[in-house]
């Protein structure tokens, strides 16, 4: 099993070296995807070859932070003391208006959160990285 | 009518712990082999070839065939640990009966233990091990949490509710109760009430729709040729298998945009599993269908792969597998008998790599010799079907008496 670091308990992720642009961006607080330039699928997670058509040619993307939610699920129980501590706490899959599905935390307890329903990114601060988590759009 | 037979099961030995009676990964693995060897009337050095699932949780050790091996000072051709996940364990008899069909072997030992809740804190640990540690674990998912993406999409996608999810938890602990080693059978006979008045673990999943970390178990099966089998050792055949991976990840799942298995569905969608083409390998290589099928042991380990399962096997149409329970077909006197220990939700789950605890229950209820309670209808024919990861990989056995 590959060991996550911990980082004020906050597991950081296990860097790979496809994705380092994509840790990079958020540090500046951009949420970015890889987009393959020859058939034009947007690619993710991150990759060296196009999974789809198995090109080279992927260029990343800034994505707008839209999309809406696939599936979720509530965490009532918390897996170590550090996201016990946020319990309850909403992950699960959003539909990126690009056209891909992003694992994230969408913020709001189980009766504040729908399938469809239209999510925005923002972006927090967990250990020594900033990371995407989703929250509902204002609808005006 | 069944094709040829391609092995027989002519050994099975099982082995048990709980909190008060403790027995390491190692300690249950002797005593299943040992149990399980007498059983073939064949001592170790016969023994050509071992094939275990993962590395039990309860003892992480890399090539943990090897080790059992050499714990045993037993030397092989061959040995490794399968690992489509959880569905390795059941595939384990699948790449038996072909080194058997090669000539490369005569007796084969599949083989798994675990004892996850004795040695380790599962739930720490959980998702750390089965989730994407670049992009996922980030965000703090349980494995429940995981499989509730799926049971979300299936309850939006058919109209499935919790109500309905309480009738395989009801249904399973049914079995369990009268199991002398399920984990829930001091709790008796259930009814749905009691699920839903449950917490919740990760919405929609409450407790009792949730499988338990269940004491420990060992199980071990020798595997021969089908015409190596002597009147005396009660054999189980194994007429068809078949196997199938998609992912490692959900993430990976969620962004394929094809799927070379003709039945998985559009994608992207969380309520078909690799299970799909793994059974559908099986039937074919046993010419057997799913009414040709007396007995059912299935990875339930969150109450909605129950009916999910039981669609992809062929027993109802998609969205409808719930009625398989509603309808008692997996009951005692039903016509489908199902997880006849209890299953994942009420005997518990031992371990990551687990399915030789269903696995041994197929071979006790084939021979008449359950520990629990045996079906109306002494089964002739049965089904196991193992699956591993996030809805990873599923792999499917059909067994004859
Ligand atoms: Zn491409």
């Amino acid at each position: 099993m590959s060991e996550t670091t911990a980082h004020n308990d906050w597991p950081q992720p296990y860097r790979l070296l496809d994705a380092a642009p994509y840790w990079a961006a958020l540090d500046e607080q951009r949420l970015t995807f890889q987009r393959c330039a020859d058939c034009a699928e947007a690619v993710w997670p991150a990759h060296s070859y196009c999974p789809y058509c198995a090109s080279s040619a992927l260029n990343w993307a800034e994505s707008a932070g839209r999309g809406t939610v696939y599936s979720f699920s509530t965490v009532m129980r918390g897996p170590t003391p550090v996201w016990a501590s946020i319990t309850p706490y909403t992950v699960g899959f959003v539909q990126m208006a690009e056209g891909y599905m992003l694992f994230a935390q969408i913020e709001g307890g189980p009766e504040s959160i729908a399938i469809d329903q239209d999510v925005t990114v923002r972006f927090v601060e967990r250990g020594a990285q900033t990371i995407p988590v989703f929250t509902a759009a204002n609808p005006g | 009518m069944t094709a040829q037979p391609v092995a027989a099961i002519v050994g099975m030995g099982d082995a048990y712990a709980t909190r008060a009676d403790r027995k390491d990964p190692l300690q249950l693995a002797v005593e299943a082999t040992v149990a399980a060897l007498a059983d073939a009337g064949i001592t170790k050095n016969q023994v050509d070839a071992l094939f275990t699932g993962r590395s039990p949780w309860a003892d992480k050790r890399s090539q943990w065939n090897n080790i059992f091996a050499s714990h045993m000072q037993m030397p092989l051709t061959f040995t490794s640990e399968l690992t489509l996940h959880g569905a390795g364990l059941t595939a384990t008899l699948a790449q038996a009966s072909q080194m058997i069909a090669a000539g490369k072997a005569e007796y084969v030992l599949c083989l798994q233990s675990d004892a996850t809740e004795l040695f380790v804190d599962a739930v720490a640990m959980g998702a750390e091990a089965d989730a994407d540690p670049q992009f996922e674990v980030i965000y703090g998912p349980t494995i429940p949490s995981l499989y509730a993406q799926a049971a979300r999409r299936y309850f939006h996608e058919f109209g499935i509710t919790e109500t309905d999810l309480a009738e395989v938890a009801v249904a399973n602990q049914r079995w369990g109760a009268h199991h002398p080693h399920a984990a829930k059978a001091k709790h008796g006979e259930i009814d749905i009430a009691t699920v839903l008045d449950s917490p919740y673990v990760a919405t929609p999943l409450r407790r009792w729709m949730c499988s338990t970390w269940g004491g420990g178990t060992g199980g071990a099966l020798v595997v021969t040729a089908p015409d190596n089998v002597r009147p005396h050792q009660k054999p189980v055949y194994l007429h068809g298998y078949g196997s199938a991976t998609t992912h490692e990840y959900l993430s990976d799942r969620m962004n394929m945009r094809g799927c070379k298995f003709a039945d998985f569905g559009t994608l992207p969608n969380l309520t078909h599993t690799a299970t799909i083409e793994a059974a559908r390998q099986a039937y074919a290589m046993a010419e057997l269908g799913p009414s040709d099928i007396d007995m059912v042991q299935v990875s339930v380990n969150f109450a909605h792969m129950g009916p999910i399962v039981m669609e992809d096997l062929g027993f109802a149409k998609k969205g409808r597998g719930i009625d398989v329970y509603r309808e008692g077909r997996t009951g005692i006197d039903g016509d489908l008998p199902t997880d006849t220990n209890g299953g994942w939700l009420s005997f518990g789950q031992p371990g990551i790599s687990c399915n030789m605890d269903t696995l041994i229950e197929t071979v006790r209820q084939l021979r008449g010799q359950p520990l629990g309670l045996a079906p109306t209808r002494k089964p002739e024919t049965a089904l196991v079907q193992g699956a591993g990861g996030m809805l990873a990989a599923g792999s499917v056995l059909v067994l004859a008496a």
